[in-house]
């Protein structure tokens, strides 16, 4: 009878590890549903910036297109910065003022300022590339965040050229939305946080429609996105990220 | 001394439309257009910029004088079904100076349309025709050329259209013709119209430009046309590039760099972007003065500093820039998202005079925007009695200018 009981023990704890084992899943599957969810093909909308900084709040109102990693478009439609346009393709940064009436390449580096004054830089807004290709990443724990329980996964980059060496993931356990990530530099040191304030279900995502980034080194400040009329996966025609666009 | 009005800086440059009728038919015209939405695919949106600023000087002709001014640049932008847009600008502005009377002033911007094709873009009208990747200096700008020492002030328009194609990716093709009409010239009264071709290349590593333009003689009976050929350059190489040329052939037998205008830069930022620096050299091949000359050589007197700039009469000509070699040094620090200081350094490499300026902005709310700007035009008379030079305070006509504006954009 003690022989039964302890080999029962051993069984439900063996089962119970393979079940849990079966519910965990791998950093790389984890992060691939990030990516599945967050990454796009094509997407337009219109959108908010909100940005708080030493208790100043600006408000910026923009139309966005973007395609792939390589090509977006942005257009500003608030009153004090109308008609300002930026244009990502092939990597290179333009922007058209309308005050000089012309286009202005934005320099390498000059990528690592702030956008508009947001606490996004240039840099930020013009990566789009999967984070699965970028870093590899390792489950690290879990942990309750916003509400919802969620995996935490360490990201480590791949090329050293990246410009945040460092991530950490917060991705929830039932349907891999990302609640929060924070960004590091390569000493460790932490850079900015990101935190989803609402998402809405567009075709079989969970895509985050509102979110808060701070940038940890500019002291009381934080930029919310707010995006509306979304539109995710249709064809946006390739004339939409041209020079031409941008000069019009 | 009325240096500092945002009006009285685009004369300079440009042509004044004085006529109150005119702007009365323009404003109508805005009216009327806002009126017949109907035919709009969108409402009309306007947009622009109103200025309150007042300049102190200190003058070597008459002490301290001042002047203040109420600006505004109202714009509009119009969709026609789906293909047309409709541009117009007009800047307004109320002044007083020192011993004179309250003026108003009215100019004409802007107004073109432009035509939207599949593959073919027109624009006709009076408007901005921009060319070249320059920083300060800009010297293939030709139509629209830039003042360097009041880089802020909007350009003047032109009479002119383009008609750009784009049938390859990355690739703009480029007909144009334009009235280049410049009051500093020596046969200011005439239209200067030019036509020509340019090509634009961009790809991921630089941008690329070159033009070919043809005017009408600068002396009518010489019959002889100018020959313009430009070329511009932006590459980014962890500095940025630029190298901005324009060439200038009117027939004569000039010595052999005279048509050559040249400027090549480089802009680099530190301090993830908020300290931004920016050096660039200028070949002037059009200055008037050579380096044995100096500015009497200019007005033809010893004693041309004895009256201020606006009596002086150039034997040689008019220009903004009379000498060929300079340098222009810009630095803009970021202190917050709100408040940046740039310091800006026109030198004159001959004459050793030099015109430094230094700008302070701030944004104490969304839309509004204050700036102080002071300049001090330094030559070697200040600093050691030697002579007086282009950029110093004798020529430019005053000792020191304090500027303070305040800037709301709608």
């Amino acid at each position: 009878m003690k022989k039964f009981n302890i080999l029962a023990s051993v069984t439900v704890i063996l089962l119970f590890s393979i079940l849990i084992a079966q519910n965990t899943p791998t950093a790389k599957s984890l992060l691939k549903s990030v990516d599945d969810n967050e990454r796009y093909d094509s997407i337009k909308y219109t959108g908010e910036i909100i940005i708080e900084y030493k208790g100043k709040r600006f408000v910026k109102e923009f139309k966005a297109f973007a395609k792939g990693n390589e090509n977006s478009f942005i257009e500003f439609t608030n009153s004090e910065d109308r008609e300002t346009k930026y244009l990502k393709k092939d990597g290179r940064l333009y922007v058209y003022s309308p005050d000089t009436e012309q286009v202005m390449l934005i320099s390498g580096h000059m990528l690592k300022e702030s956008m508009m004054g947001s606490d996004l830089s240039y840099e930020d807004t013009i990566e789009n590339e999967r984070l699965s290709k970028r870093y590899t990443a390792e489950l690290s724990g879990s942990e309750k965040t916003g509400g919802k329980d969620c995996w935490i996964l360490d990201l480590t980059a791949i090329k050293k050229t990246e410009s945040y060496p460092k991530q950490k993931l917060w991705v929830t356990k039932d349907n891999h939305e990302l609640m929060k990530y924070e960004l590091f530099a390569l000493s460790g040191a932490k850079l900015k946080e990101y935190k989803l304030i609402r998402s809405k279900k567009i075709g079989n995502r969970m895509f985050p429609v509102e979110s808060e980034i701070r940038d940890l080194l500019r002291k009381g400040s934080r930029t919310v996105f707010k995006l509306d009329n979304v539109v995710i996966d249709k064809p946006i025609p390739a004339s939409t990220f041209s020079m031409r666009n941008l000069e019009r | 001394m009325k240096q500092s009005g945002y009006l009285n800086r685009q004369k300079k440059s440009g042509q004044i439309i004085p006529e109150l009728l005119t702007i009365k038919i323009i404003l109508l015209a805005l009216v009327l257009l806002n009126s017949t939405a109907t035919i709009l695919s969108d409402e009309p949106v306007f947009s622009g910029i109103v200025e309150s600023n007042g300049t102190t000087y200190s003058t070597p002709y008459g002490g301290f004088t001042w002047n203040a001014e109420q600006f505004a640049n109202i714009r509009m932008k119009a969709a026609v079904g789906s293909r047309g847009v409709i541009h117009a600008a007009v800047n307004t502005s109320a002044s007083s100076a020192k011993e004179e009377e309250l003026h108003t002033d009215a100019e004409l911007e802007r107004l073109y349309m432009s035509i939207r094709g599949e593959k073919i873009d027109i624009d006709a009208g009076y408007m901005r025709i921009p060319f070249g990747y320059g920083q300060g200096f800009k010297p293939s700008d030709l139509i629209n050329p830039q003042n360097p020492l009041y880089p802020e002030a909007r350009l003047q328009g032109a009479l002119g259209t383009t008609i750009a194609f784009y049938h390859f990716e990355d690739y703009k093709y480029q007909i144009f013709a334009a009235d280049r009409k410049n009051p500093y010239q020596q046969y200011s009264g005439y239209s200067r119209p030019l036509a020509g071709l340019s090509g634009d290349y961009h790809s991921s590593l630089f941008s690329i430009q070159a033009l070919y333009a043809l005017q009408q003689p600068v002396d009518r009976g010489s019959g002889v046309p100018v020959h313009y050929g430009g070329f511009s350059l932006k590459f980014d190489a962890i500095a940025g590039f630029a190298l901005d040329t324009l060439y200038s052939h009117d027939g004569q037998n000039n010595p052999e760099y005279d048509g050559l205008q040249a400027a090549i830069g480089v802009d680099y930022s530190i301090l993830k972007g908020d300290l931004y620096l920016m050096l660039q050299y200028l070949y002037n091949g059009d200055g008037y003065l050579d380096n044995d000359d100096d500015l009497s050589d200019l007005y033809g007197t010893d004693q041309w500093d004895q009256s201020p700039p606006e009596e002086r009469v150039s034997v040689k000509g008019y220009s903004d820039l009379y000498r060929k070699h300079y340098l222009f040094f810009n630095t803009v620090y970021n202190i917050s998202d709100f408040t940046r200081v740039s310091g800006i350094v026109l030198l004159n490499m001959e004459d050793f005079s030099l015109l430094p300026f230094i700008k302070s902005e701030h944004e104490p709310f969304q839309g509004l925007t204050l700036n102080l700007t002071v300049r001090i035009p330094v030559d070697q008379w200040l600093l050691t009695d030697g002579d007086k030079g282009e950029l110093g305070p004798h020529h430019t006509g005053y000792n020191s200018a304090i500027l303070f504006s305040a800037a709301m954009k709608f």
